[in-house]
């Protein structure tokens, strides 16, 4: 067992007889990439916070329910929060995202950014968002979070091959939907992205 | 290839643009649902239980053991036991307070029975009061618990009693307020 995960289960375990410092302490060390993995696979900030404090509100109200044989404690809070994130999806349908132009207005008024660069951006978070959950993922996890593929696949619960695979065909589909954003639009053509399993 | 290196470059710009930590209010918040929780849902993990596991398992063995001889031995007919007891809401004047919706309860946990004795720390608050009897505060979506400190003259006005006292003094209280704005239940962190 590594240092890090020793020094995280020992602060769960004070945390657990209701030491709210080492909570704190335990917080502080996964809020960032709970968070940042929450705002990542929506796209919204204000939803990734909600999901960060009811992941920790999880662990708070049953500590007992972590098996630290099953995996590190970090994967384990991807775990609730990838749970938190799969009920949120039907839930807040009703919110209906802005849409390119109305994005595009709101960017506009950031007069420090870098036009191009906000595009860029925007392109392949649009990207992302639209991928389907299940490559979402592994994009999410082992590109931006940085986790090993052997992680990813104990977050995921499924073979590391798949995530290997799930990436690749992820990527591939990445690569398609920035090359058709490249590419000059004609006579507003209905763009699609292709979405096979 | 290209493409490749492309779409790293566009990731990595992603990564960049969503590289932020959470709110300091969500450490705040998750700070006051700690401190409201109820000390017997914070126990020890199962693997650090230690002897009393087994002085436990060794007094349900014996129970189970000495039932099985004396329903042997019993020759009248067995006595009907009443049914168990039927789970409920506490009946306690202040609802139980929940400061979002439990992520991950299921229904077998919502069904365990409570403890008799709920132990508490010796530094956790008062429970809440609701301010309004009957208001339904299990119902909220989402609270935010704030710490306030009020004039003790003015807790009659919120319809909280009071100890006779100064009335100059100010108490310290921690107030819930719902996501409308309004503060629906308050708890005392000073003494009254």
């Amino acid at each position: 067992v590594d240092l890090a995960e020793a020094e995280a289960d020992e602060l769960l375990r004070r945390a657990s007889r209701g030491d709210e410092e080492a909570f704190a302490a335990l917080y502080r060390r996964f809020q960032g990439p709970v968070h940042r993995f929450a705002w990542r696979m929506t796209g919204r900030r204000e939803i990734a916070e909600d999901v960060t404090q009811e992941t920790f509100l999880a662990l708070l109200r049953g500590p007992t329910r972590y098996e630290k044989e099953r995996g590190p404690l970090g994967a384990y809070l991807y775990g609730i929060a990838r749970n938190l994130l799969s009920r949120r999806a039907g839930r807040d349908r009703p919110y209906v995202p802005l849409s390119e132009g109305e994005a595009g207005a709101l960017r506009a008024t950031d007069l420090g950014a870098d036009p191009e660069r906000q595009r860029a951006v925007g392109s392949v978070r649009e990207a992302v968002l639209g991928l389907p959950v299940h490559y979402r993922e592994v994009v999410v996890l082992c590109e931006l979070q940085g986790l090993p593929y052997e992680e990813a696949a104990t977050v995921l619960e499924c073979p590391v091959g798949t995530v290997r695979s799930r990436l690749h065909r992820a990527r591939a589909l990445l690569a398609a939907r920035l090359r058709t954003d490249r590419a000059p639009s004609w006579s507003g053509a209905k763009r699609t992205v292709e979405t096979a399993s | 290839m290209k493409d490749e290196d492309q779409l790293d470059r566009a990731l990595r710009a992603l990564l960049a643009e969503t590289d932020a930590d959470a709110a300091p209010a969500v450490e705040a918040r998750l700070r006051a649902a700690f401190r409201a929780l109820p000390a017997e849902t914070a126990l020890p993990p199962r693997a650090e239980a230690g002897p009393w596991v087994w002085v436990a398992s060794l007094a349900a063995a014996a129970g189970v053991g000495g039932l099985v001889l004396a329903g042997r031995a019993a020759v009248e007919p067995p006595v009907v036991r009443p049914a168990a007891p039927v789970v409920r809401a506490a009946s306690t004047p202040v609802p139980r307070v929940s400061l979002a919706p439990a992520p991950v309860a299921t229904a077998a946990a919502a069904a365990r029975p409570a403890r008799s004795r709920p132990r508490r720390r010796p530094s956790e608050p008062a429970p809440f009061e609701a301010l309004y009897p009957g208001d339904p505060l299990a119902d909220l979506d989402a609270v935010h618990v704030v710490r306030v400190s009020v004039p003790r003259s003015s807790l009659f006005a919120l319809g909280l009693r009071q100890r006779p006292g100064s009335q100059d003094d100010a108490v310290e209280m921690d107030a819930m307020v719902g996501p409308d704005g309004v503060a629906r239940a308050v708890r005392f962190v000073t003494a009254r």
